[in-house]
């Protein structure tokens, strides 16, 4: 799930924030001292110093003939591309005629992907002559009765096994998977996952979050599991198959691009000169003409091409500031006098918003804290508990966890 | 209130020389030169300081500036590089005669005829640097710029423009109004601040007590007999 505040980002066009310091700077926008084209370098400085997170993510579907496409107008930094391979018609229209695409709407079939639980897995040895019955708390918390033959080994998901005489050896090594089909838990990733589940319309919207995005694709018996939907005039496609793309690492496709990490896909693709190519898909006698998916950070541009600059109470005042402070540094440096005391007070009144303004830009979101700190947990867990899992193994109630979280 | 105009000006000169209508030498017309040579002066100190465009009385407006297309190799020979327009336009009439700033004519602004919309104004030079910046895709202002009698406007489809400036002669053509057509220009607006106009009349004093030869007052004679 995406962070709620970068989905609550407010954007104004340039030209809202130059009428709000000429508002201010009146007497000098009046004898006509202020010019825009200075100061838009300025806007995207301060954009670009707080970071990535300000650009909005958006999707196409880009026609690539001949090996090659040109990327959209807006584009800025590529997060991933795929190669549609196959689409199926979900609805068709009553007319026909000239296709216009309106919106690609990527959506993550949560059904299909078996996910990794915090449930331990156990393996459970029997060496001894006969059957022994043992009780093991289940990972939803339910206490069950189980037995094992003599001389067999089994394997089952649960959060803690008694173990009273040590009769039996218990170790746990791994974590079981939920099936998402059926909902159970098992220790073997299933074989098929459920690939086949036929209800996708109630499946959430892609993460809006970039980096949660290049997470959905979770291979699942070599497929992708992602479909695109491409509105047509007439009809709406859903693209279900796609091929890997492996993208070389570029300014514009940089190693967060999970492209980058498909060393083993059969289509190699770059960006250039504000083109993305696929030479591999002129190879073997294809024609190199396809569709790709992709999915990319925009500029800071609106429909219109018009610049954007964020709006946000508190990061206003760093736009304005830093657009005062570069008004007069111009007018000292052409010669205009009685300048020098406001151009200090603007740069001491700037390096306050920028840092009140850099403070909330890079503020990590409440999602982004919590998966941080899940992380370090569990990576605190596997680094000084699980050595010892053997030890604590028939602990009642070990691994100590609550909520399938690790304490 | 209202403005003071030419008239006003002239004969308060006359009031303070003693002179009269009829002396030849002095006419309205040289007066009138007298006063623009010194109004030029602190016209454009005033414009150094930054405090002349707050004062709007002294601005004519001219409301319907009309502007005609003009093709790229007239505009190239302006000085500007024909890839940064799409089309040039030009104000049909060579423009009336404004009052000269430090930095060139005083013009307060040019708009669209209904001033939703302001145009800066700039240099040919200055509109070359702009138009070949990388991020000119992103500079939405509209610029004209003033050469050789004529506005200039890169990138502009309006048939007209509407202009206020500090206007030297008569502009009853380009208001189109026709009342004033045929109106002395004594009757005309001075179009200077009043608070400079007795540093202005100060300083013709100066030179025509040189040139007149006007006579200062004499000192009351208590003693002289005539008396």
């Amino acid at each position: 799930m995406a962070s709620p505040t970068l989905k609550e980002l407010k954007f104004r066009r340039f030209d809202e924030l130059m009428d709000e310091v000429n508002l201010d700077l009146s007497s000098f926008a009046r004898e006509g001292m202020i010019e825009p084209g200075q100061l838009i370098k300025v806007a995207q400085r301060v954009n670009y110093e707080l970071g990535l997170k300000i650009h909005g993510t958006k999707e196409t579907i880009l026609e690539v003939e001949h090996g090659r496409s040109k990327l959209p107008a807006d584009f800025y930094i590529l997060n991933h591309a795929l190669l549609c391979a196959q689409y199926t018609v979900v609805e068709s229209g009553l007319f026909n005629g000239i296709q216009s695409e309106n919106r690609v709407t990527p959506i993550f079939n949560p059904n299909t992907v078996p996910q990794l639980t915090s449930c331990p897995c156990w393996t459970i040895v029997n060496p001894q002559s006969n059957t022994i019955g043992f009780k093991y708390i289940k990972c939803d918390g339910t206490e069950t009765n189980s037995s094992i033959l003599a001389g067999a080994t089994m394997k089952l998901c649960a959060t803690s096994i008694s173990n009273p005489g040590s009769y039996l050896e218990v170790s746990t090594d791994s974590f079981c998977y939920n099936i998402p089909a059926t909902g159970e838990i098992s220790c073997t990733i299933p074989e098929n996952c459920g690939c086949n589940t036929p209800d996708v319309d109630t499946c959430e919207a892609i993460d809006a979050d970039p980096w949660h995005q290049n997470r959905v694709f979770t291979t699942c018996d070599n497929t992708m599991q992602v479909n695109v939907i491409e509105y047509h005039s007439n009809e709406v496609r859903r693209y279900n198959q796609f091929e890997r793309i492996q993208m070389v690492p570029h300014k514009e496709a940089t190693a967060f691009c999970v492209n980058t990490q498909f060393r083993d896909a059969c289509h190699q693709g770059h960006i250039q000169n504000g083109y993305i190519y696929v030479p591999t898909m002129r190879e073997n006698g294809g024609n190199g003409n396809a569709k790709v998916y992709i999915c990319y950070l925009g500029a800071m541009e609106d429909e219109d091409g018009n610049l954007l600059v964020l709006d946000h109470p508190k990061i206003n005042e760093y736009y304005e500031f830093a657009l005062k402070a570069r008004i007069f540094e111009n007018l000292y440096l052409n010669g205009e006098p009685d300048i020098e005391r406001r151009l200090q007070m603007m740069q001491t009144q700037l390096k306050t918003a920028r840092a009140e303004a850099l403070s909330i830009a890079t503020m990590p979101d409440f999602y982004e804290l919590k998966k941080t700190i899940e992380m370090n947990r569990r990576a605190q867990y596997h680094k000084y508990m699980h050595p010892f899992s053997s030890l604590y193994a028939n602990t009642p109630g070990w691994p100590w966890s609550y909520n399938n979280e690790y304490i | 209130m209202s403005k003071t105009t030419i008239g006003d000006m002239t004969s308060r000169l006359r009031g303070l020389v003693k002179a009269v209508r009829q002396d030849s030498f002095l006419t309205d017309r040289m007066l009138y030169s007298l006063f623009k040579k010194h109004a030029s002066l602190s016209i454009k100190r005033l414009d150094q300081a930054k405090r002349l465009t707050a004062f709007a009385s002294i601005f004519e407006s001219l409301d319907y500036v009309q502007l005609q297309v003009i093709d790229k190799v007239e505009a190239s020979a302006c000085g500007v590089a024909p890839k940064s327009y799409a089309t040039i336009r030009r104000t049909c009439l060579p423009i009336p005669v404004f009052t000269e700033g430090i930095y060139g004519p005083m013009i307060r602004s040019i708009a669209s005829l209904d001033g939703s919309e302001l145009i800066k104004l700039t240099t040919p030079d200055e509109y070359n640097y702009i138009s070949r910046s990388k991020n000119f895709r992103y500079n939405t202002q509209r610029y004209a710029w003033y050469l050789n009698d004529y506005l200039y406007f890169p990138n502009i489809n309006w048939p007209a423009v509407k202009i206020e400036a500090m206007v030297e002669e008569d502009i009853s053509a380009f208001k189109c109004d026709y009342d004033q057509k045929c109106e002395p220009r004594q009757c005309h607006s001075l179009n200077v601040p009043d608070f400079i106009l007795s540093e202005i009349e100060a300083a013709i004093l100066k030179d025509l007590t040189f040139q007149l030869q006007v006579p200062e007052d004499d000192a009351h004679d208590n003693k002289n007999q005539l008396r």
